[in-house]
This record gives structure tokens, sequence and C-alpha cells, in this order.
């Protein structure tokens, strides 16, 4: 039973951060109707960002808003010069796109920090939350800033008026040009949001899994079947996903003998073509109706 | 007065295909001018190519100011609001949300709760469906729901593609009887595109027949209303 918890904790605790990857997906997506391959890479070079400024001996509160405002301006900086311009390109020049910015970010981070795994330090210490708890204080704390993010994006989606105007610019681009929305800077400020969160769940796992710029290959996989199981059209589907897929990662390896640490990550994608078999849309997601 | 809106030679195409060949006409401040013509005429396009959705050529003027190199989010930030065909509502907003959205160009403020409070005093039925997604709404509450977004703008010009479509002979009464208070009320001026003519011809202070992309006919709407051609074409009696 200790064990079971202890696995399901520690599933709760990654699939914080595949949620966050998975919201990531999910914001770009909504807005270009593309998966960013690149989102990871992105995220893992935020890291390293972060990994530098404590290098130089920032304390660990002062770099992590100041990468994630880094990431945010990166991101909206990547819109504006990789894809504003190929806004209406077909589906491959995205592809390509994505492909060759993955390559950049990933052999960039080789280039200048080497490919040597580097030890990132948790903010949150080490050890167990309290005398025999079952969850770890960097397990808590993963949760806990997830939770903190989540409940941040909620509030700005529902209660701003730039949020208004996100969503109306994802659900009718049209419409939205039609009262005065400036869609295409919405697309932009998506994919800052989306880089600033990748930037947190690469913040978050690094001391989890150790920095390297392979780091989020694995990870973004977990994402993108977390954004798929709750469906591509839904946040909150994809945040539930996340943690599902994060829970049954962990059970599945620890329960299913055969399974093991190896085969955790066809886990995922097995999940996601099962899920795309029974519920196209996914758990949340919404098939698009078109009335006439 | 000089019109508010005034369009000379408008050209578009959809890729080879040239749809408007260089049409003229103009709205008068405070006056309603309305588009009649058989389907595929070009109506809708003309409406289109006013407000910046689609590429045009030719001189659109509206107050006094040139806009036909300016984005659409640039001209409805000047007062235009377009009723698009088809509705073009925020299927998974809320009523009030789509509303909301109407005034996004207008500084935040009260004024912006009292208007959505006016919107609903002329459409009740949008008051009770306030938090319900737009998308569940009927066609014809959702024709209101465009309607009431577009006078969220507080526009000084209307384009309306038929607001007629779909609606129930009482409903569509009731909607260009607030289409005329808004008019008299508001002096919002008005460009209609309609399949109803005679409902379009009664709101109208001038007409014009578009044929292919052209105009082939303009006047006083009571002209228009007594041509005998017209009558057979469109009016039907
Ligand atoms: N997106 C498009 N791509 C290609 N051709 C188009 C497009 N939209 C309209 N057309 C063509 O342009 C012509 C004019 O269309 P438009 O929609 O302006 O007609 P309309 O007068 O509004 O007709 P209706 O009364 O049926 O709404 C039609 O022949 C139509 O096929
Ligand atoms: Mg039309």
């Amino acid at each position: 039973m200790e064990l079971f918890i202890q696995q399901i904790v520690a599933g709760v605790a990654t699939g914080a951060i595949y949620a966050c990857v998975a919201l990531a997906v999910v914001m770009i997506y909504q807005a270009i109707h593309h998966l960013n391959f690149a989102q990871g890479e992105m995220a893992m070079f935020s890291t390293y960002i972060a990994w530098q400024m404590l290098q130089w001996g920032l304390p660990y509160w002062v770099v992590f808003p100041l990468v994630i405002l880094v990431s945010f301006v990166g991101g909206f900086a990547i819109e504006r010069i990789v894809f504003k311009p190929i806004e209406n390109a077909p589906v491959l020049s995205h592809i390509v796109i994505f492909i060759a910015l993955f390559a950049i970010f990933n052999s960039f981070a080789g280039f200048i920090w080497d490919f040597t795994i580097k030890a990132v330090p948790s903010p949150f210490g080490d050890g167990p939350l309290w005398e025999g708890a079952m969850i770890g204080k960097h397990q808590a704390g993963m949760i806990g800033v997830t939770l903190i993010v989540l409940l941040l994006l909620w509030g700005f989606f529902t209660f701003t008026r730039v949020g208004l105007a996100m969503r109306a610019a994802a659900v009718n681009p049209e419409s939205a040009r039609l009262v005065g929305i400036r869609v295409s800077m919405m697309t932009a400020l998506g994919w800052g949001m989306a880089s600033a969160i990748g930037a947190v769940a690469g913040m978050l796992i690094a001391p989890v899994v150790f920095l390297e710029p392979n780091m989020m290959l694995s990870i973004l996989l977990y994402g993108f079947a977390g954004a798929v199981l709750g469906g591509l059209t839904s946040p909150l589907g994809a945040v539930i996903g996340g943690f599902i897929v994060g829970v049954v990662e962990n059970l599945a390896g620890t329960y299913i003998p055969v399974i093991g640490g190896e085969l955790k990550l066809p886990i995922a994608l097995f999940l996601i073509v099962a899920v795309l078999l029974v519920k196209p849309a996914g758990l949340l997601g919404r098939r698009v109706v078109q009335r006439v | 007065m000089s019109p508010i809106l005034e369009v000379k030679g408008l050209e578009a195409s959809y890729g080879d295909l040239t749809v408007l060949r260089g049409i003229s006409f103009e709205v008068e401040q405070g006056g309603v001018a309305t588009l009649l013509g058989a389907n595929g005429a070009g109506k809708t396009t003309t409406l289109r190519a006013i407000c910046g959705m689609i590429r045009r050529k030719g001189e659109i003027t509206y107050d006094g100011e040139r806009i036909d190199r300016l984005s659409t989010e640039a001209i409805v930030r000047r007062g235009i609001a377009h009723v698009p065909e088809g509705r073009g509502t925020f299927t998974t907003l809320s009523v009030e949300e789509n509303l909301q959205l109407g005034a996004m160009t207008r500084p935040m403020g009260k004024d912006i709760s009292a208007d959505i409070e006016r919107c609903y005093h002329f459409f009740p039925r949008l008051k009770e469906r306030r938090t319900q997604q737009a998308g569940t709404l009927s066609g014809g509450e959702q024709q209101m729901l465009a309607i009431a977004r577009a006078l969220m703008l507080r526009p000084r010009l209307m384009l309306l593609d038929e607001p007629s479509f779909g609606l129930a002979p009482m409903i569509t009464k009731q909607i260009f009887d607030i289409l005329a208070d808004v008019k008299k009320e508001a002096g919002v001026s008005m460009l209609v595109v309609e399949q109803n003519a005679s409902l379009a011809l009664g709101i109208a202070d001038h007409a014009y027949l578009i044929e292919t992309g052209e105009i082939v006919m303009a006047g006083e709407a009571q002209t228009i209303r007594d041509d005998e051609g017209v009558r057979a074409a469109y009016l039907g009696y």
C-alpha cells in the first residue's frame, strides 16, 4: 500500500510537469493548429539559461522569474521572426521550421554548454517533506508551483480583457479581427506564454532528470500524450491528461514487471494511439461542429 | 454634408475569378443604403472588401479618410462594425463574452456594462441566455447576438450582411425595427445587404442594384421600389 501511494505521489509530481508541457503545446496548437515539436527544446534551452545564471551566483528565486520573462520574450520573438512570415504557408513549411528550431536549440545548447550532464539544485531541498512523509520536498514543490501556474493562467483567461481576446482569436480569428483584435499579436502572445510555461516545466524537472541537451525529449512525448489524451482543443483537458499520463506511467513501471523502466515511454505512445482510436478528439476535446 | 462612406472603382477577385469590376456607391451621414442583387452578385464580397478582409483595389473613403490600405483591425477601430454573413459568433464563448468582445476597442469602463444592458433591453432573449455558449443558440438568436455585438462597438457605420437570414418573419420585423431605432436615435449610418428586398427598401434611403460585380442601377429607395424591372426581378409583385 505504501509503495502504491508513493508511486501515485511520484506520478502526480511528474504529471505536473507533463501537464505544463501539455498546456504549452495546446496553447500554440490553439493559435496555429500545429504541434510545436520544438517546445521541449525551447524549455531545455530556458533551463540552461537558468543554470548559467545560477552559476553566476544569482539566487534561485531571482533566476526563476527572470528566466520566465526571458523565455516569454524569446517565444514571442520566435513567432514574430520565424512564424509570422509563413502564417498561411502549407503544413510542411511549419514542420520544417519546427524541426529546424529543434535542431538549432539542441545543438546550440550542446555547443555553448557542452553535452555533459549537469546537476541543477532544487530550490525546495532534498528529502521528504516532513519526517516519514511519502512525498519529497521537491515533488511537493513541483506540484505546488504547477498549481500556482495553472491558477494564474485560469485567472488570466477568465478575468482579463487580453485573455478574453486570446480566447476569441483562437475560436474564430476572422470574427476576432472584426471586433478589432490584432489576431497575429495574440498568436505571438500565445507563443510567449507557451515558452514561459515550458521554462517552468524545464526548471522544475531539471533537478530530477539532470540537465543535458536531450533532457526534454521524452518529457515532450509525455506532454504530447497528455495533450492528445485530454484533447488538443481543451487546456483543462491537457492539464488533466498530463497528470493521468504521469500517474499511469509510474504505476505501469512499478506494477507491470515486463514494462519496468525501459518500456515506460512506449506506454505513453500507446496511450495516445488508444485514445485516438476510441475518442478522436480526446477526453475533453471538442469535435468541430459546423453550423450552417 | 459629405458621405460617411464613399466607394470609387472598387475591384476585388478571388484568385483568377474577378468578382467586383469597379463598383462605386456611397452611404450618407446618418443614412441607410442597401445593396441588392442575386446570389453570387458580389454583395458579401463588397462588404468584405470595405473592411479589409480581402484584397481590394479602388478608393474607399470613410469620414474623409482613405481606408483602403488599412487592416481590418484598424478599420474597426475607426467605428465600422460588420455583421458578417453566417453571423460569425464566438461559438464556445458565452453570450455575454461575445458582447464584451464587441466593445474590445473601447476603453474599459462602466459604460460598457451599461451598453450590454441596453443590448439586453433590445434583445431580452439574449439576457435569458447570457451565460450560455453562443454556439448553442438558435440561428435567430445568433443573428440577434451578431447585431448586438456590432452595436457594442458604438459604431458610426454598420455593414449588415443579410440580417434577416434564417429568421422567422416576426423576428425579422423586430430586428429591422431595432435597426430603424438605432439609425434614428444614435444616428448610425448603415449599408445593408438583403435578400428580402422590400424589407431593405423599407429602411433604406438609397439603393444600389449589383449584377455580376457591377452596379446596374442606383437611386432613391423610393424610386427603385417603384421601378417595374426591379419589381419583377426582386420584389416579386
Ligand atoms: N472565398 C471565395 N473563393 C472563391 N470564390 C468566392 C469566394 N467567396 C465568394 N466567391 C465567389 O464570388 C462571387 C460573389 O460572391 P459573394 O459571396 O460576394 O456573393 P453574394 O452576392 O453575397 O451572394 P449571396 O446572395 O448568395 O450571399 C460568387 O461567384 C462566389 O462563388
Ligand atoms: Mg452573400
